[in-house]
C-alpha cells in the first residue's frame, strides 16, 4: 500500500500530467475509538478508520477540485484527472493559485501534539474513563439522572504535497471525555448540563472526577432559576461564553468574509475598533495545544498573528487566496478538508487575560448578567448584530445571586467591541481556544 | 446480477454469512450498510464560477446490537475481507461467543418516491453554469445596493443497500439537488444579508423553469429589505409565524423531543406522555417521509424500513414517537421508518423526515388583523433546542412589526426564545395557508447531518419572548 505522502504526490503529478499548471493534494487519515456509557453500562462502542484524498488543480487561474476515499493509486489518478478537467469550468482568477513559495514550509519546533499512549488505548480503557466521569457526576444526590458519558481518542495524520515542491506530514492526537447529567431542584424541576475536557495528551485531560463533578455543579446551579429583568445591563461572559465571543471576532476578521463584504469590519483594518482591553491572538505554534500545527492546509508555515491589539484591528486572518483578495497575505490559516477549497480557520485562538480576579470584575457590577451559556444562531457578521439565547446567574450588588434562564442577550458588535470593559486573569483553555472572564457593556437583556 | 446494484460480489448468501459473523459473539441484531455517494458542486461569486468540485465517497458500515448496546465499525474498502473484519470488530460489543447459522437474506420490495428525470452529477458542468448566472443576474437587477451575490449548486446521488439480520436486503438510489443564493446589500454603513434556496430529490429538470430567477430575486429582496429594518422590540409579545419556513420551529421545538431515543431514556420533556394533552387543541404534527420528491423523503430508511407517515400530535394529544429499529424493539413499538444516518461512518438514530403542521381554519389575513401589536416572523436562519426541557432559540432572518392589525416596519435581530411545549400550548390561531418550505433544511443531531423537510400554516402564538435591542 502506498504511503499517505506518496499518494498525495501521485495526485499532484497526475494533475500536472493531465494539463494542470499547478496542483496540490491533501490526504487525511484518521483512526479512532469512541465509547458511550450510561448508568454504568456500555451503550455504544465505535471503531473508525478513514482515509480520504482531495486534489486541487489549477489551469492558470482556473480551479477544479476532486476527491475520493478510495486511497488506491488508480482512484487517486482518476481524481487528479477529474480535478484538472473541472478547472476548465471555472473562470480565470488572477488571485487563484498555490501559496507564494516563500510562505511554504514547516515550523521548526517540537509541537508535541501526538500521544502514542492515547492512540494505543482500547475501548475498555476509554470506557473506564467515561464510567469514572459519570460516577463522579452522580455522586451528588441532587443529580437524579445521567444522560451518559462519552470518551474517546482520534489520531489523525495529514500529508500535503504541491507542484511547487512542498511535501509535508503531520500528526495529532485528540482525546476527550464528556458527561451530561440531570439535576432535580427543590421544586422538582429538572435541569440538564454537562462538561467536557479535551486535549492532545491524556495527561493534559482534566481528571474524570473533576469532569464529572463540574458537570454536576453546572446542572445543580441551574435549579431554581428565575427570569431576569429586561433592559440594558452590564454582561459578564464566563470563560466558556468568552471563547464563543472570541470565535465570533475571529470570524469577523476572516479575510474570506472581508472580500465577500460579509463582515461589519470589512473597511476597518488598522483602525481602533475596540476597547484597550481587547487583544486577540491566533497562534499555531503553542506546544501541546490542539490547534497547533507545523503548517496549514496549504503547506504554509504556522505562526502567531495578533488580530486585535489593545482594540486596534491589526491583521486579517487569511489563507493564500483570501490574502491576495484583500491585498494582504496568508497568515497560515488555511483550513481544509478533502472535499472543497481551503477556507479560513483559526489554529489556537487566545483572548488575552487582564490583571484582576473574576470576583473583582463581577464585584464592580451593581446589577447585571453573568452569562454561562449561549444558545442558538443569532450572529449576523455582515450587519454586525449579535442576538443570542442564553442562561447564567444574575448579579446583585457585585455578587452572583440566583440562576436565570430563558433569556436573550442582544447588541451591536461595533458597540460590543468598544464595550469590552475588562478581561479577568483566569485564562481558561478548552480544546484550541482560551479566554478569560470578560465584561461587556452595552448589551440588552430580555426575558419572557 | 442487477447492474444498478452497488452490492457487486456481495450476493445474498455472502451477506447472510457476514451477518451471521457479526452476531457470532452474542449480538441479537446486525445490519450491513453499503453506501456510494457521488457529489458535484459549483459556486459562482462576483458573476463568475470560482470553483467546481466533484467526488466519490463509498464504504460499508456494520452495526451489531446486543440489548441496549451498539457496536459499530466501518470500512472504506468494499471487499468481503474488509467488511468481514469490520463485522468482527462490531461484534465485540457482545461477549458470548456462539455459532450462528448464516442468515437467509431475500430482497425487499422497492418503490419510487423520487422524480428525477434528468440525471444528476453526470451532466457536463458547463450546462449548469448558465443556471448560476441567471440567478446572479436576477439578484443584481433587484437593486444597485446589492453588492455581492453568491450562487451555489450542489448535486448528489446516494446509492445505498441495507442488509439486516431479520433477513432482508433493500437498495435505494437517492438523488438530491439544491440551488442556493446569498446576497449582501450595502447602504452607507449598513450592511445586510439575504438568503434563499430550494432543493428536492429530483433531477436537473427542477431547474428548467424560472427557479434560478425566483431564488435570486428572493435573496436580494430580503437583503435590501433588511437595510431599512429597525431593531426589534424586546420582551414577551404576540407573535405570528408565517407559513412554510416556520416549520423549522416546529421541527426544533417539538420534533426533536418526539424522537424515540430521547424518550426511551427519559430525557425528553415528552417522555411518558403518550395520550396526554401536550399542545393546544389546534395543534397537529405529522412526520411524513413519503411525500413525492421532498427533501426529507426516502423510499427506505437507513435500516432498510420503508418510510412512513406518523401522526405525532393530534389535536394537541401526543400520539407517539419517531422510531428506529433499536427504540422500537426496546419500547415494544412499531418501527416508523425513521432510522437515518449521515453516512456509512455512522450508526442510525431516530430522525425526522418531513415534519409539518397541517392547515387550520383561520384566514391568514384575519390572523394578522387580530394582533394589535406584535411581531410577524417569516423566515428563519435556523435554531437550536435543548431536548431535556424543550427550550429553543430561533433567529429570524425576515420579520416585521405588526401594529393595529397591519404589517408595518421590517425588523432586524429578532430572536425567539421559549419552551417548545409551553409555546405549543399558546397556539391560538392556525391558518388555512399550509405550505411545505422550499427544500433547504439540514438537521443536525449528535454530529450527524441529514436532509429534512418542514411545513407549516400561519400560526398565532399568544405570547413568546422576543430578544431584541429596542
Amino acid at each position: 500500500m502506498s504511503s499517505d505522502l506518496d499518494l498525495a504526490q501521485i495526485a499532484v503529478r497526475s494533475a500536472v500530467d493531465a494539463g494542470a499548471t499547478s496542483a496540490d493534494a491533501l490526504l487525511v487519515e484518521s483512526r479512532g475509538t469512541s465509547v458511550r456509557v450510561r448508568d454504568g453500562e456500555t451503550e455504544k462502542v465505535q471503531d473508525s478508520h478513514s482515509r480520504s484524498l482531495g486534489v486541487r488543480a489549477f489551469v492558470d487561474g482556473r480551479v477544479g477540485i476532486a476527491y475520493t476515499n478510495d486511497a488506491t493509486e488508480g482512484a487517486v489518478r482518476i481524481a487528479a484527472r477529474r480535478a484538472a478537467a473541472l478547472a476548465e469550468v471555472s473562470a480565470d482568477d488572477p488571485n487563484a493559485g498555490l501559496p507564494d513559495p516563500s510562505e511554504l514550509g514547516s515550523l521548526d519546533a517540537e509541537l508535541d501534539v501526538v500521544d502514542a499512549g492515547a492512540a494505543a488505548w482500547t475501548a475498555d480503557a476509554w470506557r473506564e474513563l467515561g464510567l469514572a466521569a459519570e460516577s463522579a457526576a452522580r455522586a451528588d444526590e441532587r443529580i437524579t439522572q445521567s444522560e451518559g458519558a462519552r470518551a474517546g481518542g482520534v489520531t489523525s495524520h495529514i500529508a500535503i504535497a504541491n507542484s511547487a515542491g512542498f511535501a509535508g506530514e503531520r500528526s495529532r492526537t485528540d482525546c476527550y471525555v464528556y458527561v451530561s447529567v440531570f439535576a432535580t431542584g427543590e421544586k422538582g424541576e429538572r435541569q440538564r448540563d454537562g462538561y467536557s475536557s479535551a486535549a492532545a495528551h491524556l495527561s493534559d485531560l482534566e481528571s474524570a472526577g473533576d469532569v464529572g463533578r463540574e458537570a454536576a455543579r453546572r446542572a445543580i446551579q441551574r435549579c431554581g432559576y428565575r427570569k431576569p429583568p429586561t433592559g440594558a445591563f452590564p454582561v459578564i461572559l464566563s470563560p466558556d461564553v468568552a471563547r464563543d465571543f472570541a470565535h465570533t471576532l475571529a470570524d469577523a476578521v476572516s479575510a474570506a468574509a472581508v472580500f465577500r463584504r460579509g463582515t461589519f469590519l470589512a473597511d476597518s483594518l488598522g483602525e481602533t475598533v475596540g476597547s484597550s482591553a481587547l487583544t486577540l491572538v491566533d497562534d499555531g505554534t503553542l506546544p501541546r495545544r490542539q490547534g497547533s500545527r507545523a503548517f496549514d492546509g496549504e503547506g504554509v508555515r504556522s505562526r502567531r498573528t495578533v488580530l486585535f491589539d489593545a482594540g486596534r484591528l491589526a491583521s486579517w486572518l487569511a489563507d493564500s487566496y483570501s490574502g491576495r483578495r484583500t491585498e494582504s497575505s496568508t497568515t497560515g490559516n488555511a483550513s481544509r478538508g478533502t472535499t472543497g477549497s481551503p477556507g479560513v480557520g483559526t489554529s489556537n485562538l487566545v483572548l488575552a487575560a487582564g490583571d484582576r480576579t473574576p470576583e473583582q470584575v463581577i464585584g464592580d457590577v451593581p446589577q447585571g448578567l453573568y452569562i454561562t451559556e449561549l444558545f442558538g444562531m443569532g450572529v449576523n457578521l455582515a450587519a454586525g448584530s449579535w442576538s443570542r439565547g442564553g442562561g447564567g446567574l444574575w448579579i446583585e450588588d457585585g455578587k452572583l445571586s440566583y440562576p436565570v434562564q430563558e433569556l436573550t442577550v442582544a447588541g451591536d458588535l461595533r458597540t460590543m467591541l468598544k464595550g469590552v470593559a475588562e478581561t479577568a486573569n483566569d485564562l481558561t483553555w478548552h480544546g484550541s481556544t482560551a479566554a478569560p472572564t470578560t465584561r461587556i457593556d452595552g448589551l440588552t437583556v430580555a426575558a419572557g | 446480477m442487477d447492474p444498478s446494484s452497488i452490492l457487486g460480489e456481495f450476493d445474498d448468501a455472502l451477506l447472510g454469512r457476514i451477518l451471521a459473523e457479526a452476531m457470532g459473539r452474542g449480538g441479537d441484531y446486525a445490519d450491513l450498510f453499503f453506501e456510494q455517494r457521488s457529489e458535484s458542486s459549483m459556486s459562482l461569486e462576483d458573476g463568475v464560477v470560482r470553483s467546481a468540485a466533484a467526488g466519490d465517497v463509498a464504504g460499508v458500515g456494520v452495526r451489531v446490537l446486543a440489548g441496549e448496546r451498539t457496536g459499530y465499525a466501518y470500512t472504506e474498502q468494499s471487499t468481503p475481507e474488509a467488511v468481514r473484519r469490520a463485522a468482527q470488530t462490531a461484534a465485540a460489543i457482545a461477549d458470548d461467543a456462539r455459532e450462528v447459522p448464516a442468515v437467509a437474506v431475500t430482497p425487499g420490495s422497492r418503490r419510487d418516491l423520487y422524480r428525477a428525470e434528468k440525471p444528476l452529477v453526470v451532466a457536463p458542468p458547463r450546462s449548469k453554469v448558465e443556471m448560476l448566472e441567471r440567478a446572479d443576474r436576477a439578484a443584481r437587477a433587484v437593486d444597485p445596493r446589492v453588492v455581492r451575490v453568491t450562487v451555489s449548486l450542489s448535486e448528489e446521488v446516494r446509492r445505498v443497500a441495507v442488509a439486516v439480520s431479520a433477513g432482508v436486503v433493500v437498495e435505494d438510489v437517492q438523488p438530491m439537488l439544491m440551488l442556493r443564493v446569498g446576497c449582501v446589500a450595502e447602504d452607507g454603513d449598513r450592511r445586510t444579508t439575504g438568503f434563499s434556496g430550494d432543493g428536492a430529490r429530483r433531477g436537473l429538470e427542477m431547474l428548467d423553469g424560472d427557479l434560478a430567477e425566483v431564488l435570486g430575486r428572493r435573496a436580494a429582496e430580503q437583503a435590501v429589505r433588511n437595510l431599512s429594518a429597525r431593531p426589534a422590540p424586546a420582551g414577551p409579545q404576540t407573535v405570528v409565524l408565517g407559513n412554510a419556513y416556520s416549520g423549522v420551529l416546529l421541527h426544533e421545538a417539538v420534533g426533536h423531543g418526539l424522537e424515540a431515543d430521547f424518550n426511551r431514556k427519559g430525557f425528553s420533556r415528552y417522555s411518558d406522555q403518550v395520550g396526554q394533552q401536550v399542545a393546544s387543541p389546534l395543534v397537529t404534527v405529522i412526520d411524513d417521509g413519503t411525500m413525492l420528491s421532498e427533501r426529507g423523503s426516502i423510499n427506505v430508511d437507513d435500516e432498510g424500513r420503508p418510510s412512513g407517515s406518523t401522526v405525532l400530535i393530534e389535536n394537541g394529544i401526543l400520539k407517539g414517537y419517531l422510531h428506529d429499529r433499536l427504540s422500537a424493539r426496546l419500547m415494544d413499538a412499531d418501527a416508523t421508518g425513521n432510522g437515518r444516518r449521515e453516512s456509512f461512518r455512522c450508526a442510525p438514530m431516530p430522525r425526522m423526515t418531513n415534519t409539518f403542521m397541517p392547515a387550520g381554519t383561520h384566514d391568514p389575513e384575519e390572523i394578522i388583523r387580530s394582533v394589535e401589536r406584535g411581531v410577524y416572523a417569516v423566515q428563519f436562519g435556523g435554531g437550536q433546542v435543548e431536548i431535556g426541557k424543550g427550550d429553543f432559540v430561533f433567529a429570524a432572518t425576515e420579520a416585521y412589526l405588526i401594529e393595529d392589525g397591519k404589517i408595518t416596519a421590517p425588523l432586524r435581530d429578532v430572536t425567539l426564545i421559549g419552551n417548545g411545549p409551553e409555546v405549543m400550548s399558546r397556539v391560538d390561531m392556525v391558518g388555512t395557508d399550509y405550505r411545505i418550505s422550499e427544500g433547504m433544511w439540514m438537521c443536525g443531531k449528535d454530529g450527524q447531518s441529514v436532509p429534512v423537510g418542514v411545513g407549516m400554516p400561519s400560526v398565532r402564538l399568544s405570547s413568546v419572548t422576543v430578544g431584541g435591542t429596542a
